[in-house]
C-alpha cells in the first residue's frame, strides 16, 4: 500500500493554478524526488500535502490520501496531530525553520510533547537516541545552542534529527540541500540514505538540483509549468528521457567536462599579483582575498570557482577597481589599475566591464533599462546625440538576442533571463576587452543558464573579449572555461587548464565539488 | 557581556558632552544679558553696581568655553548650580520632584503595558476581525489625543459631571488615577500599534510555519516563540516611550497641580529660573539615556545573535 | 486587487487632507465672525444662529477661532515637516553616501541631541526662547530634523551596496550624478513617507507647547492655546474646549492615516530604521 497517494490534484493560491492535475504515488521506505525548475509548483506540492492555513493553498480539486487519511477533509486538530507525528517536513533554510534564538532542546521538547505524553528525561532519550542513530555526536552540546549558533549544514542535520525524533512515516523534504555549501550538501545527502535504511521512512524530495536527486531517489518526478511530464525510475528518467520538456532539461543541465576547446596562446590581457583584500569585523582583521596570483590572455575565458565566502566575488570587485585591494597589483596593459587617478577611470571602464549576480537588481528600479544603458554610452562612448545613442542601444539589444521594445521597460517587468541580457548589453556597449561574469547565471534556472552561457561563448568569438567567469557551479565552468581557479577561504587551492583540473584534481577540496556536482556515469572520470 | 557593556559606556562619553553643552548653551540663547535676567529673576532692581558684581560672581567675563568647563566639572560632582528664585540647590530640587514623577510616569507606564501587550496580540491574532478593525480605530485615536486633552475631558467627566474624584488632590492615591490614566492612554496608542505590527511579523516568520509542520500546538507557538521574539522590539519601544512619557507629565502635572519635575519647570520657565530649566534638561536627558541603554542591554538577552559591532 | 483597494484609502485621506489645507486657506472668507472680536457681554454663550459653536470666555465666536487656528496649526506643522525633512535628509544622504570622519562627527552630534526626549528639548528651548510662534517652530525643529538624517542615511547606506550603483558606476556616472540620479529617487517615498507620519506628531507638539503658553502669542487663534485658554470655563461652556479639540483630534487623524496609506501603498518600513 502507497504511504502518500495523490491523485488527479489541482491547487492554486488565491484562484490562480498553479498545479494541474498532478497524480503520484509514494510506497513505504521510498525515496520519490520531484525535479523541476523554479515556478513549476514542486514546492506547492508539499504545501497542499501539509495543508497549512498559513500557507493559503487551496486544492481545488483530487484527493491526497496519507497512511489512510484523506487530507483534505482533515479536521484543524486531526491534522496537527499527523504533522510531526507521522508526516514530517524538512525546509529549505534550517536556520529560519526553527525558532533563530531559542534553545534547540526545547525546540525539540515543544515538538515531542505536542504528540507524546512523556517526561523531560523520557523525551530526552528519545532525541539522544535519534541523534545516535543518524549519527549526530555531540548531542548536548547541540541541544544547548540555538540555531544560529550552528552552521548551515549542522542545522540541517539537526533539523532532520527532528523531523525523525517521532519515527514518521514520511518526510517531506523541500529543497533540503539548497542552501548548503557542497560539503554539507553531501553530509545531508548520506543522511537522507541513511533514513531509507534505518527507518524504513518515505521520503518525498523535492529540488531543482539534479544530482542531488540522482544520488539519492528511487524514482524521478519531473514537474513543468505545474504538470508532472515523466514519472519513472530515476535511472530511466534521466537515462531515456522520453518527454520533450526532459529531454530539453538534462540537456541544458551543466555537466562535469574534462574536453577543452582548443586555442592559442595569445599576448596577455590581464595580470594579477599576489592580491590581498582585508576586512575589518569587529576588531579583528580577516582577509577576504589573500595571495591570488593570475594571468589572463586575450581571447581567454578563466573560471573562478568557490562557494558563497569564498573571496571570489570579492576578488571580482577589485578587479575593476570597484574596491582597491590592500597589497597586490592588478595590470590590465601596462598599467597597475590601482594607478588611476578617479578621472582616467573611464578609461578603465572602456576596457573592462562586469555583470553581477542578480539580473533584476543590477538596474535602477525605477528606470528603465533604455536610460540605464544611455548613462553607459553617453559617459564612456562620449556620444551625445540622443538617437545615435537609440541606434547603439537598439544594436545591442539585438546582439544579446532581445526585441528591442524590451529596452522600454523596467527591470522588473522582464523575466531574469531577459534582464541579465540586457545587463550584458549594457556591459558590452563600449566593446571591452575584459568582461566579469560575478554569478552572473545562478539565480537563473538551467535552460535560462544554457541561452546566457552560449551568448557569452558567441561574445567570445566575435569580439575576440576575454571573460572571468566566477561560479559555484564547477560543471558548468567546467564545460566552458578554458582554465579554472578554485578558491577557498580566500586563497587559491587549484589553478591550471581546465582539463587537468577536472580530469587530475591535486586537491581534496576539488574532488569533492567535482564528486558532488557529477551524474551518474562521470564520476569516474 | 562586561567588554559590550564597556563599549557602550565609552561611546556615551561624547553623548554626555553634547547634552551638558546643549543645556548649558540654553541660558545664552535667550535674548538679553544673562546677569540682568537673573537679577530680574531674583526681583532686585538691576543697578549698574550690582549688575558688575553679578556679572563677576557668575564669570560672564570668562570665555565662553572656560564657564562651560567650569560647570561641566560641577556637573560631575552633582552640581547643577543654585535655583535663581530660592537659592536651593537644583539637584536638590529635581531630586524631590523626581520621586513624585516617577510616581506617575512608573504607575502609566505598567499600565500601559497590562493594557497593550494582550490587546496588541489579540488584534494580531485576529487579523482583519471586527474587534482588529475597532481596536486599530481606537489606537489611531489614541495616537491622535493629547495627553493635555484627555487630562480635560477626564476631568470633565469624572470631577464635574460625576464627581468622584478631585481635580487636585495631592499627594493621594485617588489624586493618581487621572493623572496616570492621561498619560497612559496616549502610549498604549503607540504600544497596541507596535505589538500587533511584531506579533503580525513574526507570525509570518518561516519558523511559525516550521512549527505547525511539527505539529505544536498554536498557543504554545504563540506564546514560547512569537511572544519571546517580539520582546525584542517591545523593549525598545518602551525605552523610547521614556521621553514621551516624561513630556506628557510636563502638561499633566501643570493640569492637576502635581509637584513634581514637570510642574518645576513650568514654574521655573514662568519666573524665568535657568539653572533650573538646565538641570531639568540634563536630568530628562541622563535617565532617557541611562534607559535606552538599559534596553539595548535587555535586548542582547533576548536575542543572543547581535554582536559587538 | 489588494493594491487597488489600499490605493482607493490613499486617496481618500490625500483628498482630505487637501480639504484640509483648503478650508484652513479661505478660513477668513468663511467665518461667520471676526475670530479675535471679544465680547464681555456674551461671554461662554452656548451654540446660537450668530455663534454656531458657541462663545469662548472672552465672548469670541468659538467656530470663527478653530477655522483661524486651522491656518496656525497646519501651516505651521506642514512648514516645519519640510524644512526639517529637506535639512535632515540632505544632511543624512551627504553623511550616508560619503561616509568618513565628517559622517562620525555629524552622526555622534545627532546621538546626542536624540539623547533628549524631542518634546522636553522643545519645551526646554520655548522656554528659555519666550513664546512666540517662531520660536515654537526653532524649538520643536532643534531636534526634529535627526530622524531624517538617520533615515536617510542608513537608506543610502543600503542602497549603495546594491548591485545598480556598482553598475552605475562602471557606466562612467560621477559621485554627484549617483545620488542626484541614482539615489535619491530611489529613497524618496521612505522620506516622504516618514515626512507624512510626522506631520501629525508635530501639529501635537505645537499644540502641547501652545497649551503651556509657550506657542503662540495671544490672541492669534491656535487649537492647543484656545483648549488651554477655556479650560477654566470647563465646566459652564464645554464647547469652547469640545470643538477645538475635535478640529485637532481629527486633523492629526488624518494625517496619520495619510502616512500609514501612503506606507502600505509604497511598501516601505521606517520605524526601527529612523531610530536607530
Amino acid at each position: 500500500m502507497s504511504i502518500l497517494k495523490i491523485e488527479n490534484m489541482s491547487a492554486g493560491y488565491w484562484g490562480t493554478k498553479v498545479l494541474q492535475n498532478i497524480s503520484l504515488s509514494i510506497e513505504q521506505g521510498e525515496i520519490l524526488a520531484l525535479v523541476g525548475e523554479s515556478g513549476s509548483g514542486k514546492s506547492t506540492v508539499i504545501k497542499s500535502v501539509m495543508g497549512l492555513k498559513s500557507s493559503h493553498v487551496k486544492v481545488s480539486s483530487g484527493k491526497i490520501i496519507f497512511n489512510g487519511n484523506d487530507m483534505l477533509s482533515l479536521k484543524q486538530e486531526e491534522r496537527r496531530r499527523l504533522l510531526g507525528n507521522d508526516l514530517c517536513t524538512v525546509f529549505q533554510n534550517p536556520q529560519t525553520s526553527m525558532n533563530p534564538i531559542r534553545k534547540i532542546k526545547k525546540q525539540f521538547l515543544e515538538t515531542i510533547k505536542s504528540h507524546k505524553d512523556v517526561s523531560d528525561a523520557e523525551a530526552l532519550r528519545l532525541i539522544k537516541d535519534c541523534f545516535y542513530k543518524l549519527g549526530l555526536s555531540d548531542a548536548d552540546r547541540i541541544l544547548e545552542s540555538c540555531p544560529f549558533e550552528l552552521s548551515g549544514g549542522m542545522c540541517q542535520r539537526v533539523a532532520i534529527a527532528l523531523a525523525m525524533v517521532m519515527e514518521p512515516k514520511l518526510i517531506l523534504a523541500d529543497e533540503p540541500t539548497s542552501a548548503l555549501d557542497v560539503v554539507s550538501q553531501l553530509q545531508v545527502v548520506e543522511e537522507l540514505l541513511l533514513l531509507k535504511k534505518n527507518f524504513k521512512v518515505a521520503v518525498l524530495l523535492v529540488t531543482h538540483n539534479i544530482a542531488v536527486a540522482e544520488k539519492v531517489a528511487d524514482k524521478i518526478a519531473i514537474m513543468h509549468a505545474g504538470k508532472i511530464v515523466e514519472f519513472g525510475d530515476t535511472g530511466v528518467v534521466l537515462g531515456q528521457p522520453k518527454n520533450d520538456y526532459t529531454k530539453s532539461l538534462l540537456a541544458d543541465v551543466p555537466r562535469i567536462e574534462a574536453g577543452q576547446r582548443e586555442r592559442e596562446k595569445t599576448e596577455t590581457l590581464l595580470e594579477a599579483n599576489s592580491i590581498i583584500k582585508q576586512y575589518k569585523v569587529g576588531d579583528r582583521k580577516v582577509d577576504a582575498v589573500s595571495g591570488i596570483s593570475f594571468e589572463l590572455e586575450k581571447g581567454e575565458i578563466l573560471g573562478i570557482v568557490g562557494e558563497s565566502g569564498s573571496g571570489k566575488s570579492t576578488l571580482a570587485r577589485q578587479l575593476i577597481r570597484l574596491e582597491t585591494p590592500n597589497e597586490g597589483s592588478i595590470r590590465i596593459g601596462t598599467k597597475n589599475i590601482a594607478d588611476y587617478k578617479k578621472k582616467e577611470l573611464l578609461c578603465l571602464y572602456t576596457k573592462a566591464q562586469m555583470v553581477f549576480q542578480n539580473p533584476v537588481s543590477s538596474f535602477d528600479p525605477r528606470k528603465t533599462i533604455r536610460s540605464s544603458i544611455k548613462d553607459a554610452i553617453k559617459n564612456l562612448a562620449g556620444i551625445r546625440q540622443s538617437d545615435e545613442i537609440d541606434k547603439r542601444i537598439n544594436a545591442l539589444m539585438i546582439r544579446v538576442g532581445l526585441n528591442t521594445e524590451l529596452a522600454d521597460r523596467y527591470p522588473f517587468q522582464l523575466s531574469g533571463g531577459q534582464c541579465q541580457r540586457s545587463a550584458i548589453a549594457r556591459a558590452i556597449a563600449c566593446d571591452p576587452q575584459l568582461l566579469i561574469c560575478d554569478e552572473a547565471t545562478s539565480a537563473l534556472d538551467v535552460t535560462v543558464q544554457a541561452g546566457i552561457v552560449e551568448l557569452l561563448r558567441s561574445l567570445v568569438k566575435s569580439n575576440n573579449m576575454s571573460i572571468i567567469f566566477i561560479s559555484h557551479d564547477i560543471a558548468l565552468v567546467s564545460g566552458f572555461c578554458d582554465r579554472i581557479m578554485v578558491m577557498k577561504n580566500g586563497k587559491c587551492v587549484e589553478y591550471g587548464p581546465s582539463s587537468k583540473v577536472i580530469k587530475a584534481p591535486e586537491n581534496e577540496y576539488t574532488k569533492t565539488l567535482i564528486k558532488a556536482a557529477s551524474i551518474k556515469g562521470e564520476s569516474s572520470i | 557581556m562586561l567588554k559590550y557593556i564597556g563599549k557602550r559606556l565609552l561611546r556615551l562619553i561624547p553623548i554626555l558632552l553634547i547634552i551638558t553643552f546643549v543645556a548649558f548653551s540654553l541660558m545664552y540663547i535667550a535674548p538679553g544679558d544673562p546677569a540682568q535676567k537673573k537679577l530680574i529673576s531674583k526681583g532686585i532692581v538691576p543697578t549698574e553696581e550690582v549688575l558688575k558684581a553679578t556679572r563677576e560672581e557668575m564669570g560672564l567675563d570668562k570665555p565662553f568655553v572656560v564657564r562651560y568647563a567650569g560647570w561641566f566639572l560641577g556637573f560631575l560632582q552633582g552640581d547643577l548650580g543654585k535655583s535663581y528664585a530660592n537659592d536651593r540647590p537644583v539637584s536638590k530640587l529635581l531630586w524631590e520632584a523626581m520621586g513624585k514623577t516617577s510616581m506617575v510616569a512608573a504607575s502609566a507606564l505598567i499600565l500601559s503595558l497590562i493594557i497593550s501587550i494582550p490587546l496588541g496580540i489579540w488584534s494580531a491574532v485576529r487579523q482583519n476581525s471586527v474587534a482588529d478593525y475597532v481596536l486599530r480605530f481606537f489606537t489611531f485615536l489614541a495616537n491622535a489625543v493629547p495627553s493635555f486633552l484627555l487630562a480635560l475631558l477626564l476631568i470633565y467627566f469624572f470631577c464635574i459631571h460625576l464627581k468622584v474624584l478631585p481635580v487636585l488632590a495631592k499627594n493621594s492615591v485617588e489624586g493618581l488615577i487621572l493623572p496616570t490614566i492621561a498619560l497612559a492612554l496616549p502610549i498604549c496608542g503607540k504600544f497596541i500599534k507596535q505589538v500587533r505590527a511584531e506579533v503580525l511579523e513574526q507570525l509570518g516568520s518561516d519558523y511559525v510555519v516550521g512549527a505547525q509542520a511539527r505539529g505544536v500546538h498554536s498557543k504554545i507557538i504563540l506564546i514560547r516563540d512569537v511572544l519571546h521574539n517580539s520582546m525584542l522590539s517591545i523593549i525598545t519601544v518602551v525605552g523610547f516611550s521614556v521621553g514621551a512619557l516624561f513630556a506628557g507629565s510636563v502638561v499633566i502635572e501643570s493640569i492637576f497641580q502635581w509637584p513634581g519635575v514637570g510642574k518645576l519647570v513650568m514654574d521655573a520657565i514662568t519666573s524665568r529660573d535657568y539653572p533650573v530649566i538646565q538641570g531639568f534638561v540634563i536630568y530628562i536627558a541622563v535617565i532617557y539615556v541611562v534607559i535606552n541603554l538599559a534596553t539595548d542591554l535587555a535586548y542582547r538577552v533576548f536575542d543572543p545573535r547581535v554582536t559587538d559591532s | 486587487m489588494k493594491k487597488t483597494k489600499k490605493s482607493v484609502w490613499l486617496y481618500i485621506f490625500l483628498a482630505l487632507a487637501l480639504a484640509l489645507i483648503l478650508i484652513s486657506l479661505i478660513a477668513k472668507e468663511i467665518a461667520p465672525n471676526d475670530p479675535n472680536a471679544t465680547n464681555v457681554l456674551r461671554v461662554g454663550e452656548a451654540p446660537s444662529a450668530k455663534f454656531p459653536l458657541g462663545t469662548d470666555s472672552l465672548g469670541r465666536c468659538v467656530l470663527s477661532r478653530v477655522l483661524a487656528g486651522a491656518k496656525t496649526s497646519i501651516f505651521s506643522a506642514l512648514v516645519l515637516v519640510l524644512i526639517t525633512a529637506v535639512f535632515g535628509s540632505v544632511v543624512g544622504m551627504l553623511c550616508g553616501y560619503y561616509s568618513g570622519i565628517a559622517d562620525g562627527i555629524v552622526m555622534r552630534i545627532i546621538d546626542g541631541i536624540m539623547a533628549f526626549p524631542q518634546m522636553i528639548l522643545a519645551i526646554a528651548v520655548a522656554g528659555v526662547l519666550g513664546g512666540g510662534m517662531l520660536n515654537a517652530m526653532i524649538a520643536l525643529g532643534f531636534a526634529s530634523w535627526t530622524p531624517y538624517a538617520r533615515l536617510a542615511r542608513s537608506r543610502v547606506i543600503s542602497i549603495k551596496r546594491e548591485e545598480f550603483i556598482s553598475a552605475a558606476g562602471l557606466s562612467g556616472c560621477s559621485d554627484f550624478e549617483i545620488l542626484t540620479k541614482y539615489i535619491t529617487h530611489n529613497i524618496f517615498s521612505s522620506l516622504l513617507t516618514f515626512a507624512t507620519t510626522q506631520v501629525g506628531t508635530v501639529m501635537l507638539g505645537f499644540a502641547g507647547l501652545s497649551f503651556l503658553g509657550l506657542g503662540v502669542k495671544l490672541p492669534q487663534a491656535e487649537w492647543g492655546s484656545m483648549i488651554s485658554e477655556a479650560r477654566g470655563m470647563l465646566a459652564t461652556a464645554p464647547w469652547a474646549v469640545l470643538y477645538p479639540a475635535l478640529a485637532l483630534v481629527f486633523t492629526v487623524m488624518i494625517f496619520n492615516y495619510l502616512g500609514d496609506a501612503l506606507r502600505d501603498r509604497l511598501d516601505v518600513r521606517l520605524e526601527s530604521e529612523a531610530k536607530r
